[in-house]
């Protein structure tokens, strides 16, 4: 099993529930509203390509546009193994946390 | 709406280069415009900076990460195709490492030479007086009349001290049961210590020179004579009488122009520097800070014709050098005490050094160039798997550049090896440490230099080779490279040649000079100098050495003839112009003088005792005095001499004497005067000697006479060679470059046969089968290069006649550069070549054809 980290979950999350509109500025987004942390544009990267390399994501080159400086985007889009690696972590979660909750409120 | 900052868009594109590069500059665009509409477009410009610079560090840490790590590949790829190729490997680092050592010497002698009189805390406002005088060629005369210096101390106010250095003749010095000659000496103001940084050890500026019986030695000196001792204040002999010693000095450091172990000061000699019409003091000045230099040699000029400088009035004109350039302004023959370097030989030298580097860097260009065919698969691989061509241009700069750090260690061996034969040769004492800082860079700088030269070519050319054609086996090379690297083995023959010339007439000129008809016969005869007593008892000590049958001749005069020359403008004859000055060389001598020497007369007759008149009023000219003279039929003229107002001696020209060379052929023949003297304090005397043997008879005669100082003598034929040991340092030096630029280039040469020999070998096979025989197949290899070497040769003649023609110029009386040089060294160069490629060739070409045909 993989572990991933904090940023790398984040960032899987957000592809997976970005649906078809992941790409590098709508993650990062997500990151900030999550988060409430205004982190550079180029630290959501990183992580992208770091799960990119590992086969957690695949990646397409969609339409360019004027906005963008006639720039296209790069689509990402989580793969069987992500999704795979994604529950696995959470599980760890989970796991992990059993009875800390009644420690914590005591 | 405006786009994002262009400069922080244009870096963006510059650093970021990945394939996701356009995604990413997409997306940050995207976010700029968001914010620009949101919170205005100043914030988002700044925002967009921000994002940029934050990006920076992490940038750099990736980016030297992969570079190292693709620098290690390039390594282990360099060392690995070293060791597969050992004999190119070999050639390459054998000729570099040669040519680096060559050049790392030169560069010590050369930093040496520039070191000269750095140390001294006034050196950019100490000055030279010099004169010009165009009428007699004189540029920059050294010396200047000795009243000068007071007078123009005196009246020029930016002028702060002046001082004038005099050479002074040998002298024995005794304390207690030391004994020695000293030829170190000078005579100079004790103004010299204000001047100059020269630290007085013990002694007082003011009070050391005020007896006239003083004398300032160095530490060394003082060691010699008084050993742990205190020798301030100690009483010395010199030359028999006593002298104090009234200060000491730290030993002179080597890279001072002016050397001297002993010092006695102007005050203490009788009449020294009160005549305006003698150039003989060499005269320093320091001037004020900020002064106009320019301005004040006119003033100089100006001061010494006020004073009635006679030659000043007839146009000499004054002017200051810096001490920058003086060690590097060399005479033809200059004062002991001077230790002076041509600069001509610095620049020629240098020059030397690095064209034999890059007769080095040719061969590497030209062995990778040749043998791209081995890498191009690579770089066809490397190129398939997407490596720039940037990236290729710096691995192969990378290779060369680790080609010329190996041969620079070993070369730094090489040095550490070579440099005490160097220093022989040279009369230097250089070191060679590595720890200085100057020398670490000059050595990078070396490292690079040669790294870059021979790497440049071979990285432009293997980076530009095409996939598509190498991954097939096609050679893309053609025939512009074979071309190429022909040209390179030309001008490597070329510059080989040259050498060769350039050793061949510097070579001859020596032998020429040597070996020239000077009109005297300079073997046989022995010079001693006049000693104390000896001067006294001139007579007996000549007819005491006359019994002994092994001596035949005895003479004196006033100065060797050899390596000095007196001159004065104190001579007169019948219808000379009063406005005219006449400068000719004069001589005192005893009788027998041109019989001792084998000087020939033209006509008249030589001094004899016969003639009670010769002694008061005869004189005896060379041809080129009467020439410039202008007198018809000169025998019997009337003549005068003198040397001052109150000292004229009259008389009668009784010989002339056919013109010869009394110094080294550096010197035209000048106008020289003899006249008889009976009276000798000072001088040398001159013996004929029939063989060895008379030496014995002769020191045990001057030991009989004068026991004050030990008995010495030198040969009048090397004191003649003597003058030209310039020469022979250049002839070896000179045959060292040229053995190793043929060898150099002979290296590669081999490299490029063998390496051309083993692409051909099918085809040699072949020819064999069909029945070509080994002659035929000889020839069809070396032909190529031979024909190089001709082409090299015909490049080579004209580029070495002119500069021969120019270094001959620096001699008065010189050889012809003989056509039999050209073809002489065209030969050689020929044959050597011939000998290297036959080698490869004959292997070639007595090979079985069999095994180079076997596969297929």
């Amino acid at each position: 099993m993989e572990l991933l980290t904090k940023l790398e979950e984040l960032v899987l999350v957000a592809v997976l529930r970005l649906g078809d509109k992941a790409y590098g500025i709508s993650v990062y987004n997500f990151i900030v509203d999550l988060t409430g942390k205004e982190v550079s544009v180029s630290s959501v990267y990183f992580p992208l390509e770091r799960l990119v390399r590992k086969g957690f994501l695949s990646t397409k080159i969609g339409e360019p546009s004027p906005k963008r400086g006639g720039m296209g985007k790069r689509y990402y889009k989580v793969t069987k193994s992500g999704v795979k690696v994604l529950q696995e972590n959470r599980s760890l979660h989970e796991t992990a946390w059993i009875g800390v909750s009644d420690i914590l409120k005591s | 709406m405006n786009g994002p900052p262009k400069l922080a868009k244009f870096l963006l594109n510059l650093l970021s280069s990945c394939e996701k590069h356009e995604a990413y500059v997409g997306d940050i665009e995207e976010v700029f415009h968001d914010r620009a509409e949101s919170r205005g477009e100043w914030r988002s410009r700044w925002w967009y900076w921000r994002e940029i610079i934050k990006s920076l560090p992490r940038f750099f840490r990736e980016s030297i990460r992969w570079r190292i790590a693709m620098l290690r590949n390039y390594i282990l790829i360099a060392f690995r195709n070293m060791k597969r190729h050992r004999v190119y490997t070999f050639i390459n680092i054998a000729g570099m490492a040669v040519s680096i050592a060559c050049a790392i010497i030169i560069l010590l002698w050369v930093q040496d030479e520039f070191s000269f009189d750095r140390f001294h805390k006034n050196g950019h406002r100490i000055y030279r007086i010099v004169a010009d005088w165009e009428k007699y060629n004189w540029d920059g005369f050294d010396k200047v009349p000795g009243p000068l210096a007071q007078v123009a101390g005196e009246e020029i106010p930016s002028i702060l001290s002046v001082a004038r250095i005099s050479e002074c003749s040998r002298k024995v010095f005794k304390y207690e049961n030391n004994v020695f000659y000293e030829s170190g000496g000078i005579i100079a103001d004790p103004s010299l210590f204000q001047i100059f940084s020269f630290p007085l050890l013990r002694g007082d500026l003011e009070t050391s020179f005020r007896e006239p019986t003083s004398i300032v030695i160095s530490e060394s000196l003082a060691r010699r004579y008084f050993g742990d001792e205190e020798a301030f204040g100690k009483v010395i002999q010199m030359d028999g009488k006593p002298v104090t010693v009234a200060g000491i000095i730290r030993d002179i450091p080597p890279n001072s122009h002016i050397q001297f172990d002993f010092m006695l000061s102007t005050a203490a000699q009788k009449n020294y520097g009160v005549n305006w019409n003698a150039f003989n003091s060499m005269t320093y000045v320091l001037v004020q800070a900020g002064t106009d230099v320019e301005e004040i040699g006119p003033q100089i000029t100006e001061v010494a014709k006020n004073h009635n400088s006679p030659h000043v009035q007839m146009g000499v004109t004054l002017r200051l050098q810096p001490l920058s350039r003086i060690h590097l302004d060399a005479r033809k023959s200059p004062e002991k005490f001077l230790h002076l370097v041509d600069s001509q030989y610095i620049y020629i030298f240098s020059s030397i050094a690095f064209l034999i580097l890059l007769i080095a860097c040719v061969n590497f260009m030209n062995l990778s160039t040749a043998r791209s065919s081995i890498r191009s698969r690579e770089v066809g691989m490397r190129k398939t798997v997407g490596a720039r061509r940037a990236q290729l241009i710096r691995q192969f700069m990378a290779e060369s550049i680790i080609l010329s750090s190996v041969s620079c260690l070993i070369s730094i061996f090489l040095v550490n090896l070579l440099l005490p034969s160097f220093n022989r040769i040279s009369g230097k004492n250089l070191d060679f440490f590595l720890f200085e800082l100057n020398q670490i860079l000059g050595i990078l700088a070396i490292i690079f230099v040669v790294g870059f030269l021979a790497g440049f070519y071979p990285a432009l050319y293997l980076s530009s080779l095409k996939p598509v054609f190498v991954l097939k086996g096609l050679d893309g090379s053609g025939r512009r490279k074979a071309v190429f690297r022909k040209v390179l083995v030309v001008f490597q023959f070329s510059l080989s040649v040259m050498l060769i010339i350039g050793t061949a007439v510097v070579h001859r000129q020596l032998q020429y000079m040597r070996n020239k008809n000077l009109g005297l016969e300079k073997e046989n005869v022995i010079a001693i100098p006049i000693r104390e007593n000896i001067g006294a008892q001139y007579d007996t000590f000549k007819s005491e050495l006359l019994e002994n049958s092994g001596i035949v001749q005895v003479t004196a005069q006033n100065y060797l003839f050899m390596t000095d020359s007196w001159h004065t403008t104190g001579v007169y004859w019948e219808g000379k112009d009063p406005g005219y000055t006449q400068d000719v060389v004069w001589h005192a001598v005893d009788y027998d003088f041109f019989e001792t020497l084998k000087m020939e007369l033209k006509e008249g007759r030589f001094f004899s005792p016969e003639y009670q008149t010769d002694q008061e009023e005869a004189f005896i000219l060379n041809e080129e005095a009467v020439r410039q003279m202008g007198i018809e039929s000169p025998v019997g003229k009337p003549f005068a001499f003198a040397l001052n107002q109150s000292n004229v001696k009259k008389g009668h020209i009784i010989g002339i004497l056919k013109d010869g060379h009394y110094r080294s052929l550096h010197h035209k023949i000048s106008p020289h005067v003899f006249h008889l003297n009976r009276d000798w304090t000072y001088g040398v005397i001159l013996i004929r000697i029939g063989g060895e043997r008379a030496l014995s008879h002769i020191k045990n005669v001057w030991e009989k006479i004068n026991p004050l100082s030990p008995f010495e003598f030198q040969f009048l034929d090397q004191t003649y060679d003597q003058q030209y040991k310039r020469e022979f340092q250049i002839r070896r030096v000179l045959n060292y470059f040229a053995s190793l630029a043929v060898l150099i280039s002979c290296l590669g040469l081999f490299g490029l046969t063998s390496f051309m020999t083993e692409q051909r070998t099918k085809e040699i096979g072949i020819r064999k089968v069909l029945g070509s025989p080994v002659s035929w197949i000889v020839w069809l290899i070396s032909q190529e290069f031979l024909k190089c070497v001709v082409v090299a040769n015909l490049i080579a003649w004209p580029i070495a006649y002119y500069a021969l023609r120019g270094w001959l110029q620096n001699f008065p009386y010189r050889t012809h550069i003989g056509v039999d040089i050209f073809f002489l060294s065209a030969a050689l160069a020929f044959f050597i070549a011939l000998l290297t490629v036959s080698y490869q060739s004959i292997k070639a070409a007595t090979a079985d054809p069999v095994n180079s045909l076997r596969y297929e």
